[in-house]
């Protein structure tokens, strides 16, 4: 007799379809579902075929056309009343520290509604087209389809028909955004897919934080069990100019077999950080690196181990961070003091941006008090090293017979910079 | 009392008429959140609009009842003076009046009455809620909190104080030099009046105007969380004078590389001056005359050189990270030279300055490095 495990929380509210009662077929409410997508059109951003290399410095081109294209589009949906609330009022701040963790006040993220059951011991669950998903929100939360051009130059359309073979991919908002810019990304949106990691979908995923071409654009992941609360595939995705503590964060390349570096894919494991993870680096093509990722989140989803995944850097460095938080919350061994904070420890929150919910919390806020949550979050070193082992044999990596090396040679640590980071891609040049 | 006057034949739909006249009063600026979010507040307070005519309530708190025993429902659409009875010190009235009249934020001590007629002091804090760009006053609120008498405070009011917010941000802060009056000598109180209508006026503690406060900047929070994005700012001060902040190198770069013609002007500064105007636009008026900035204009621009140009104009306020607004942006595009709109429409093409800019501000200002003068 199997016991579900559940947590009640307060689910966020992502489109303002959201809490509408299930529509019936023909719902003339301009949707994505079948009734309405198939013969309606959405503006097109079609990406740069795949790159043959990684390029390996920040592109000297100051244009940036899908970020361009993304916050112009955005602003505009701010312009049009879209979003329940104006996240640039709500105040944020670095804390001062040596990871310089994100906080973020935001009284107005979860109203109080009533909280819902979550299933926090089933990574993989069915989809169940019963229950909210991405087909239902309207149209004009869609930013635009996001598409392989397979040419050598990206390009934009106004508006372009869905395309009648394949289902479109597709970027929309989130009406209760994290920061400026938060949308959600939403492979194969009609086929209707669970919230589950496949190499396709995350080398799309890839591709976007590459065509993105910004260090402060980031795509996260979470899994059921890991704070996702839409059984529906997505990514999030935003952008803050400031670097995430974890991405300061040491660590420790853990050395490889010869064969393996047939695929070019670096591995390291996150020290001095309160959560234990995973960094994959490098990769001969995106493809390599999307392969190796992935097949670590298939095992881990098909062992269920909840995970939260953060691609960074424009798609140069993924961590992945197994967690079980969620299953201590259900089991009752999270501290009172911890759940009064409300916050879910999901993939922003162990990357180091911290959304706050009381204005006590935000004060206090120190890098002392965001430590000790998100330790709570991270799995122990022994179930860590299981994992790990696990998952290397899964993606096909051997760790070398090496003896670990010693904290000097291969410990990358990122020294904190005294003066803030000139922005050198900063801003956005529309051509 | 307040809501506009409906003849007797069309009472019912002139109650109808009167319900939405209050109800958009909020949802015309607010979005539809707003109203939980006030919703969630605690204590007891008012909405009122003084552009509607009697200057009626349109918002009443949850916590009204629990203080004066009247639904929330039986207020709406009157005047706040319904909470004011026969004993109520008309001086304290008067400045009540006198602090609506001139705009400005006031508190005072003072006796009201509840719906079965029973009297009871409370400090009432009333404050102006104004439109961040063009200074008019959108609301007021009034803060409703209940004075102890002096035997019963202590511990009990240290503590819901201490449980409150204590940070403030400018923009959303009350003006704290208010007169509080303090009646003590100039009450007329007629002697035959029993229990407390009889008793020397009560001063409010520190606490307990603290707690006031705090209501009034949660109040002012929620109105900024939710006003209706089309670039309705609201604060609780209006401009007072600065210097005129330097902008950080960092910044600077980042705003060098918009492509649109637009300027940053600084709403805290009286006139609104300019602090930045990009290359675009510099080669696009061939200067900056002042007037141009004064008010959003849709319409012709002059050139320097006397030409003119058909200009579509957009602003919009630009928050830094505190969520206070900084600056605003107008972004102006002279609507018949040809330009490369990237397959949007012009409209939209102009966002992407206001986006740019957004994200720049927010980003250096959370790291501290939007400003060269340290705040």
């Amino acid at each position: 007799m199997e016991m579900k495990l559940t947590i009640r929380r307060v689910p966020t509210v992502v489109s303002n379809y959201q809490e509408d009662s299930p529509a019936a077929a023909g719902c003339g409410k301009n949707c994505l579902g079948d009734c309405c997508l198939p013969v309606s059109e959405l503006p097109l951003y079609a990406f740069k075929a795949n790159p043959a290399k990684l390029p390996s410095q920040e592109d000297a081109a100051p244009t940036k056309p899908l970020i361009n294209l993304l916050l112009t589009e955005w602003e505009n949906r701010m312009a049009r009343g879209l979003f329940r609330y104006d996240v640039t009022a709500c105040e944020t701040k670095v804390i001062p520290g040596n990871l310089g963790f994100v906080a973020q006040l935001n009284e107005g993220r979860h109203l109080k509604k009533r909280p819902t059951e979550f299933r926090v011991d089933r990574v993989l669950q069915p989809f169940d087209p019963a229950k909210f998903n991405f087909t239902k929100v309207g149209q004009e939360e869609v930013l635009f389809q996001f598409e392989n051009g397979a040419t050598d130059e990206s390009f934009f359309l106004e508006s372009a028909p869905i395309p009648a073979d394949r289902a479109p991919n597709v970027v929309a908002i989130n009406v209760s955004p994290i920061e400026y810019g938060h949308v959600l990304l939403i492979p194969r949106v009609l086929d209707r897919l669970p919230q589950r990691i496949d190499q396709d979908s995350f080398l799309l995923a890839l591709q976007m934080a590459a065509e993105a071409a910004s260090p402060y654009f980031r795509l996260g992941y979470n899994s059921l069990g890991a704070f996702a609360t839409i059984n529906h595939l997505h990514f999030q995705a935003y952008y803050l100019s400031v670097p995430f503590p974890v991405e300061k964060a040491a660590t420790q390349k853990i050395p490889l077999a010869e064969d393996n570096m047939k695929s070019g894919v670096n591995v390291s494991k996150l020290i001095n950080y309160p959560v234990r993870g995973l960094v994959f680096e490098g990769g001969n093509t995106l493809n390599d690196l999307a392969n190796v990722v992935s097949s670590a989140c298939v095992w881990l989803q098909d062992n269920n181990v909840p995970y939260n995944v953060l691609v960074s850097d424009c798609g140069r460095r993924i961590f992945l961070f197994p967690q079980c938080y969620a299953e201590k919350q259900a089991l009752g061994e999270v501290s009172q003091e911890l759940l009064d904070t409300q916050v879910n420890p999901a993939v922003w929150e162990i990357s180091g941006h911290i959304v706050l919910k009381r204005r006590n919390d935000y004060e206090e806020a120190s890098e002392t008090s965001a430590w000790k949550l998100l330790a709570e979050v991270s799995l122990s070193e022994e179930r860590f090293e299981e994992v790990k082992a696990y998952i290397f044999s899964a993606a096909g990596l051997v760790q070398s017979d090496e003896e670990e090396v010693s904290e000097g040679e291969d410990t990358t640590y990122v020294p904190v910079p005294v003066a803030p980071l000139p922005i050198t891609e900063g801003c956005l040049v529309l051509q | 009392m307040a809501t506009a006057s409906s003849g007797e034949a069309g009472q019912g739909e002139g109650q109808d008429h009167d319900r939405r006249l209050l109800a958009s009063s909020l949802t015309a600026r607010y979005s539809d959140w707003v109203l939980e979010a006030l919703d969630e507040l605690p204590g007891s307070f008012l909405l009122t609009d003084p552009s509607l005519a009697g200057h009626p309530i349109v918002y009443a708190s949850r916590g009204l009842a629990a203080l004066t025993g009247y639904a929330r429902r039986e207020v709406l659409g009157r005047n706040a003076r319904v909470f004011q009875g026969a004993a109520t010190d008309r001086a304290a009235v008067a400045g009540v009046r006198e602090a609506v009249r001139a705009q400005r934020a006031h508190q005072v001590a003072i006796l009201n009455y509840r719906r079965d007629g029973s009297p009871h002091w409370v400090l009432l804090h009333l404050a102006p809620v104004f439109h961040a760009h063009d200074g008019r006053v959108l609301h007021f609120l009034a803060v409703q909190v209940p004075i102890a008498p002096a035997a019963r405070r202590g511990t009990q009011c240290h503590a819901a104080a201490a449980a409150l917010a204590t940070g403030c941000r400018e923009e959303a802060r009350v003006e704290d030099d208010f007169p509080c009056a303090s009646h003590a000598g100039k009450v007329f109180v007629d002697m035959d009046k029993r229990g407390l209508e009889a008793e020397e006026p009560r001063v409010a503690s520190d606490c307990e105007k603290e707690k006031a406060m705090n209501t009034a900047n949660s109040i002012l929070s929620a109105l900024n969380r939710y006003s209706k994005l089309t670039g309705l700012v609201v604060c609780g001060k209006r401009c007072d004078s600065f210097g005129i902040p330097a902008l950080s190198s960092s910044l600077n770069l980042s705003l060098g590389r918009i492509k649109q013609s637009f300027v940053l002007t600084d709403t805290h500064l009286p006139d609104t001056p300019i602090i930045y105007a990009s290359e675009a636009f510099l080669s696009l008026t061939g200067e900056i005359p002042a007037w141009l900035f004064i008010k959003p204009k849709k319409g012709y621009v002059q050139r320097k050189d006397g030409s003119s140009f058909r200009d579509l104009l957009h602003v919009s306020p630009i928050r830094d990270a505190s969520g206070k607004v900084a600056f605003h942006i107008w972004v102006h595009l002279d609507v018949g030279a040809k330009h490369d709109f990237n397959g949007l429409t012009p409209e939209v093409w102009q966002l992407g300055a206001v986006g740019a800019v957004r994200v720049a501000v927010r980003g250096l200002s959370a790291s501290g490095s939007l400003l060269r003068l340290s705040k």
